[in-house]
């Protein structure tokens, strides 16, 4: 189990190896995805997608004490501009003038990057994450909690406990994956 | 626990949408274990109204079935063995960027002190000018690129454009070179911090600073656009 710090700022600590990981953990099948979309080997794309983390790594402080900048937009940045120069080198070495541009517009796919895409990405893998830090039972009625809208008091009745361990499991569930998360996602404005 | 021990409503609030910070949680949790009013307070309790909460609940809702992984396993170990710890030879030569060549390697008369970086195009090493007796950064271009005829005259072609350019805001270019079939460029190690650095540390420049740095990094991008040069990252 990590010490209670966001990912954000663990990261800053070039000796933290183990927030690397979990920086890839969480980033790399997103990125993995979208690179096979343009066409990528997969020994390119993690190449491509070391670089784009590394990146994002060496200029995290900049990015910390920047409140107003999105972590999202920021990655497409990054993610698209380190596309961007493979394809330029690899058309000098093709000879496929058109490659460049082809391969960056955008297909009818889902783009990984889009507010609502990016977000559920985010939280179901973080959410796959953080769940090795739980106990099976935790885990099951926090994800009947989210995915049925049930009360407390149903899923306590269908899990054989109290109602206070279906708010503890709630609580703590969610205390980590904000904690996780913290300034990765852009959260909706309330209603 | 009594009911005059229980938390307030706004506590509670924070509480069960999981907005509520480790020290106190834990604090929190021992009590609503035991606490039937906390609980029944709790049940009064929309938190589908928290943005945070909303956001989950749909989350999972929309990624119900989908595995977030995808067939990622692979590449997500090989990226753990390259963890970018600076530094000499670190876990970035593991698995991906085997260094072309190690440290105490001589290029002709450019001995190899360090790993200054790695991007794209290869590795950066710090190096000693034997003759001159001074330190340069020296790239060394990945072999893929340097084993194509059509990557190496748009390259010399280029470097030749780079060497022609002398300005005060562009950092010149001393000489390219071959060894044993890998190309590399020499250019003056500089010392001093970034300006990302600066403003990392201080926060923001103050206006005049600003503008004469902001005019000089467009002198120096105008004079390389000038001989057809385009900065692209």
């Amino acid at each position: 189990m990590d010490t209670p710090a966001s990912l954000i700022a663990r990261l800053r600590n070039e000796h933290d190896h183990d927030a690397w990981n979990v920086f890839v953990d969480l980033y790399a099948p997103m990125l993995l995805r979208w690179c096979r979309r343009r066409g990528l080997s997969d020994q390119d794309a993690a190449d491509c997608i070391q670089d784009i983390l590394t990146l994002l790594v060496g200029r995290m402080r900049e990015f910390e004490y920047d409140p107003n900048r999105s972590f999202r937009g920021w990655l497409k940045t990054v993610a698209t501009n380190r596309l961007h120069d493979f394809f330029t080198r690899r058309q000098r070495i093709i000879d496929a003038e058109a490659l460049a541009s082809s391969s960056l517009e955008t297909d009818n796919e889902v783009d990984v990057f889009d507010e609502q895409e990016y977000r559920d990405y985010v939280i179901g893998r973080a959410l796959q994450m953080i769940e090795t830090d739980f106990d099976d039972k935790t885990c099951d009625i926090f994800r009947e909690l989210m995915l049925h809208h049930q009360s407390a008091e149903e899923v306590a009745e269908q899990f054989g406990v109290s109602r206070n361990a279906v708010y503890l499991a709630k609580s703590r569930v969610l205390r980590r994956l904000r904690e996780r998360l913290d300034r990765l996602i852009d959260w909706p404005t309330e209603r | 626990m009594t009911a005059r021990s229980c938390p307030e409503l706004s506590t509670l609030i924070n509480y069960v949408t999981g907005a509520v910070a480790e020290p106190d949680a834990i604090a929190l949790d021992n009590h609503i274990q035991v606490c039937a009013d906390c609980v029944n307070s709790l049940s009064q309790i929309d938190s589908a109204h928290d943005p945070v909460v909303r956001a989950i609940h749909a989350a999972v809702e929309n990624s119900c079935g989908n595995d977030p992984l995808f067939d990622a396993a692979e590449i997500i170990a090989k990226l753990k063995s390259a963890s970018p710890t600076r530094g000499i030879a670190g876990p970035w030569t593991a698995e991906f960027g085997t260094l072309p060549f190690a440290i105490g390697d001589r290029l002709g008369h450019y001995l190899l002190t360090g790993v200054l970086g790695r991007g794209g195009m290869g590795v950066v090493y710090e190096a000693e000018d034997e003759q001159l007796g001074r330190r340069v950064a020296l790239k060394v271009i990945r072999r893929e690129f340097a084993n194509d005829l059509r990557f190496r005259s748009r390259f010399l072609q280029e470097a030749r454009a780079i060497a022609g350019l002398m300005h005060d805001h562009l950092v010149p270019l001393h000489h390219i070179g071959e060894f044993h079939g890998s190309l590399f460029l020499v250019m003056p190690r500089l010392v001093g911090s970034t300006l990302a650095d600066y403003l990392v540390q201080k926060g923001k420049l103050p206006e005049q600073p600003a503008i004469q740095i902001g005019a000089q990094i467009a002198s120096g991008l105008a004079a390389a656009h000038a001989v057809g040069l385009v900065h692209v990252t």
